[in-house]
Formats: C-alpha cells, structure tokens, sequence
C-alpha cells in the first residue's frame, strides 16, 4: 500500500525528495535537449523520415498487398500500375511488397547489427579507457587492425568465413562496426577518469568496476549515441552491398539490395525494378545522416553554447 | 624530428601488421567446410587432394603454418590461386593498376568538385548555394555507390550511348574511367565538400583573416592565399582516411562496370571459395591502405609545423 508522504521518516521522505528531484531534473535535462534537437527543422525531417520507415517495416505483413514471395507469372516485368503500384520483377513478384519486407530486412540489421557493435565496442573501450597501460596497448592494437582493413572488403572477407544468411550480415556487421564504438568510448572515459566526480568515488571506497559502470559510463552515452544513429546507416548500406553481391541476404527473402541486383539484368526494359529499391535505401541512409548530425549538433554543449 | 616521427609511426605499425596477417591467415582456417574437398569437389583424387594440402600448408600444426605462410609471403610468394591455377601474384599485378586508376581517378573527380563547392558554399554561408550544396551532399552521401553507378550505366551508356557500358581502361581509354570515377567518387564528394565547408567557415573567423582584410587584401587573396591553405590541413587526413572506403567501394563499382580489378577478383575468388586468392587480395589492399594512411600522416606533419612537436 502507498504511504502516505506525513507517515514518512525523515530519511525516507529525503530519498523520496531527492528520488523526484532527479526525476525532475532528467526531465528538465530532455526537455532542453528536445528543444534544440527540434530547433533544426532537416533534424526533425531525418527523424520523420526514420520513424516512417519504422512503422512500414513493423506493419509490412499487414500493409502488404501480396508476399514477398508471391509470384504471378503472367504479371511478369509490368510497369507501375493500378494492380502493382510499384509494378512487378521477372518473376512477377510486387516490388512493392518486396520493398517493405525488405524494409523490415534494414531495420532488423540496422539495430542488431548496431546492438553488437556497441554491447562490444562500449565495453572494450571502457576497459582499454579506464585501466590504461597493458589493457588498453591490447585491446587497442586488435581494435586498429580490424580498422586496417577497408570496410567492405573486410565485411566480404568475413561473409566468406561465415557464409552468407541474414544472422552473419548482422554478426559481420558487428564486428566490424566494434572497433568505431571502442575508440569513442575510450576518448569519453580517457577524458573523464582524471574528474574531480571519480576521485571523490574513489576517495569514498567505491570499487572500480562500480566507478566505471555507475559514474563514467553515463556521461559517454553522447558521442556513443551519436555514433549508433550514424552507423544504422552505415549498416544498412553495407547489407545492401553484400546482398548486391550476393553475399547478404539469400533469395527468395526480400532485401533491398538483392532486388537492385536482380534489377541489373533490366536495366534497358524494366528500370523500375532496380530503381526505386535503391530509392528506398536512399532516403532511409538520409534520414539517419541527418537525424545522427542533428543529434551531434543538438548534444555538443559548445555549438549549444553559441545559441 | 620528421625521422623520429616516421620512426615512431612505423613501430606503431607493426603491431597492427601482426594482427592483419593473423586475421589472413585465420581465414583459410575457419571458413565453413574443407577448401580442399570445395576447391576438388565431390569425386576427387585422394592423392591431388594430399598434394594440395601440402602445397596450402594444411598438413602442419596451426601455429607452424602460420609462420610457414608468414615467411612465403615476406618472400612474396603468395601462393597459388585454386581455381585458375596461376600464382595469385600475378592475378593481382594483371587486376592492381585498374583499381589504382579508378580509385585515383574518382578522388580527382571528387576533389575538382568539393573543394571549390566547399569554399563558395563557406563564403556565402547560409545563402541558396550553401544551403543547396549543404543538401545536395547528404544525398550524395546517402546514396549507395552501386545504384548510383546503374544509374549513371542506364542513363549516359544505355541510353545515351555517350561512354561505354563496361571494360578495362586499356580497352576503352579514359573514357570508360568516367561513369565508375563519378559513382566512386560523388559520396567522397560529398564527404570533403561539408569537410571544407565547416573547415573554411572556422578559419575566416580567425584573428588573422580579420588582420588580413583589415591591411587590404582583397577577398581573393584572404580566401586563397590565407584561408585555404589552414583549412585544407583537416580534408588531407580525412582524404587519406577515405581511400580505405574508395578501395572498398572499388569492389562494388567493379562489379557493375565489370572492370576488371582487384574487387571483382576478390568476389570472383569468394563464390569460388579460392581461400588463397582471397587471402592475398585482402593483404595487398590492406597493405594499400595502410601505406596510404601512413603517407598522410607524413604529409599532414609536413604541412601542419605543429605536429612535429608533439
């Protein structure tokens, strides 16, 4: 049962106040935040054009007027139409059925694929951060060589280790993005360890591990939220690059860019098929870009300091 | 000073070098299934099969073929290609100079473009141009270099039939490095022009230009003798930075033109499972670039004094 607030002891109604007071300033902390994100109207479009996408992909079994499997043979190669808005491939499936389970595709990589990337790369550039000297040599010197290698080259070498399905897009995609997250995390924790805050924690007893999990790593979520709004994009692309090049995603699934791959064979007679795909692709990399580069501008104290 | 910086950065290097020729050499070793028996088949001769084996190493104990591998390739010997049968040298030497001239061919393009783009999008900050060019570069940079490039196959080869649809530059002369350079190049484009951009609008807040305009100088001058010079020392790096994503959007662009390069090698090798090609593709790209990262970084301390004494 609910306790009333006068039958409260003083220490519990101060935890109480000081529990409403943080709630209270969290939300003033979003509120402000909000109101320079929205501020920058191509920002706000960015995050319209996501969340668009968004829906179309959680909704497509539903919105979709045929399966992405669906073929109907006489229907083969049509032009947009009444009965095929987006018109057919050659095999008569509905390209635009095929687009929005292929946007379902994206959206599953894009998150996943950023989910490993981060859980990885946060954890190992805290480690590397925080502790320093031999720790930080290792995990920094792997971290490097995977980035020695130019991304979609090492994306396609790994495919080949592992095989193409969508779960090794997403596994390939992580690893790779992995190295991105760790040097970030470990600028913001290099940064932040020498503050007055981590001395004090450390003066009052606090374990290290603790010290890094409760007060460091909350103040790096910025340029690691930053960094996961830009890479969906980049994972997006780069699964729509290995599906072009029929290491992704297999056939019959739909993906955005097996569809443009298809596409190529009808260039000349059936442009349609391998270009709104790639219409698709563009504008939901867009969204991201924009959306990642407002969030940067709206998060970075100095640019909100000059307005 | 510039030697004990060189020096530095070298020894730097080899730690990274370590860990390229491990991940290379792990390749071959946790690809699903034999290469052997996916390089034979299914009816194969036992007795090919060992002699293979042999010649891949794979008869040795892990850590004895790594070095056994490590020593060939330090003596550049790359081995033998599975399927085609010749040295993977020589594959890669016949493949190596389209894919140099197309990626430097798309940088050339792709800096003739942002670089002048950037600095008047920079002087008229917030007016149509910038906000124009501002745009017209996020869609550069959101568009996948493939689609871009079967665009620009339908548009100005398919239909127009003003450049050739595909091929070697040997073959078709500079004029089938156009279309595959402007579709590599227009998101690196894009990339340098907002670098340049952002970088020009930072300096002409600067004291010195200031100074500079305060004596007289005329615009052109601030801008080209002063401005341009500092705001270019950020855009080096980053253009060093992305030759890394040139080579690898070279793989895609390849694909389409079928230009005859290291990329389209490296997917021919992979729906081959031809592991030692792979393996000596991805080394020599990635030796590629990180030369190409380690002569930035000497060309950034050669032209920025501050960096030498650090």
């Amino acid at each position: 049962m609910k306790q009333r607030v006068w039958k409260l002891s003083p220490q519990q109604l101060k935890q109480k106040m000081g529990l409403e007071q943080m709630i209270g300033s969290r939300l003033e902390q979003f509120r402000r935040f909000w109101s320079a994100l929205s501020r920058n109207y191509i920002t706000v479009w960015g995050l319209g054009i996501i969340v668009i996408m968004i829906i179309l992909a959680v909704l497509a079994p539903y919105i979709a007027p045929y399966g992405y499997e669906t073929m109907i043979l006489p229907d083969r190669l049509q032009p947009p139409n009444t009965k095929h808005l987006f018109g057919t491939d050659n095999f008569g499936r509905d390209i635009l059925s095929r687009m929005l389970y292929g946007a379902r595709v994206s959206l599953v990589v894009g998150l996943g694929g950023v989910t490993i990337a981060a859980s990885i790369g946060v954890l190992l550039g805290a480690i590397a951060g925080f502790y320093g000297k031999w720790i930080d040599e290792i995990i920094m010197r792997i971290m490097d060589s995977i980035l020695a290698f130019p991304y979609i080259i090492l994306a396609v070498a790994l495919m080949a280790m592992v095989g193409p399905s969508l779960r090794n897009v997403i596994l390939v995609i992580g690893i790779t993005r992995t190295p991105r997250f760790a040097r970030v995390t470990r600028g913001s924790v290099l940064a932040l360890k020498e503050m007055d805050f981590v001395t004090a924690a450390r003066a009052l007893g606090q374990r290290e591990w603790r010290i890094l999990a409760r007060h460091i790593l909350p103040n790096c979520l910025t340029p690691i939220v930053v960094m996961a709004s830009l890479s969906v994009a980049t994972a997006i692309l780069t699964e729509s690059a290995l599906s072009f090049l029929g290491l992704g995603i297999q056939p019959p699934q739909a993906s955005w860019g097996t569809m443009i791959a298809d596409g190529r064979r009808f260039m000349l007679d059936a442009p349609w098929i391998a270009t709104l795909p790639g219409i698709a692709i563009s504008l939901t990399i867009l969204g991201y870009n924009l959306f990642g580069d407002g969030l940067r501008d709206a998060l970075d104290p100095k640019l909100r300091g000059r307005e | 000073m510039m030697i004990r910086y060189i020096a530095r950065r070298l020894a730097l290097l080899v730690p990274v070098l370590v860990g390229i020729s491990i991940f290379i050499f792990s390749l071959i070793h946790f690809a699903p299934g034999d290469p052997i028996h996916s390089a034979l088949g299914m009816d194969y001769d036992p007795e090919v099969a060992r002699q293979m084996e042999h010649e891949l190493g794979l008869d040795k104990p892990v850590l004895e073929q790594y070095f056994w591998w490590l020593r060939k390739v330090l003596h550049g010997d790359l081995g033998r290609s599975i399927v085609a049968g010749e040295t993977v040298q020589d594959l890669i030497l016949s493949r190596l100079p389209n894919t140099i001239v197309l990626a430097l061919g798309s940088m050339a393009i792709a800096l003739l473009i942002a670089i002048p783009l950037g600095i008047i999008s920079a002087i008229h900050k917030d007016a149509i141009i910038d906000n124009g060019s501002r745009v017209l570069a996020m869609i550069g940079v959101s568009m996948p270099v493939f689609w871009l490039g079967i665009l620009l196959l339908i548009a100005f080869s398919l239909k127009l039939r003003w450049f050739p649809a595909g091929g070697s530059f040997a073959e078709h002369g500079l004029k089938a490095l156009v279309l595959p350079s402007i579709a590599l190049g227009t998101s690196f484009a894009a990339l340098i022009t907002r670098m340049v951009r952002s970088t020009m609008v930072e300096v002409l807040l600067e004291d010195y230009i200031r100074t500079a305009r305060a004596k007289g100088l005329r615009d052109r001058g601030v801008y080209l003798r002063h401005a341009l010079k500092n705001a270019m020392i950020p855009v080096v790096t980053v253009v060093g930075m992305q030759f890394g994503v040139i080579l690898g959007g070279a793989v895609l662009t390849e694909t389409i033109f079928n230009i005859p390069g290291l990329g389209r090698l490296l997917v021919e090798a992979v729906g081959r499972r031809d592991y030692p090609l792979i393996q000596g593709v991805i080394l020599v790209t990635s030796l590629i670039f990180v030369s190409a990262n380690l002569l930035v970084d000497i060309v950034y301390m050669v032209i920025d004094p501050r960096i030498r004494y650090e």
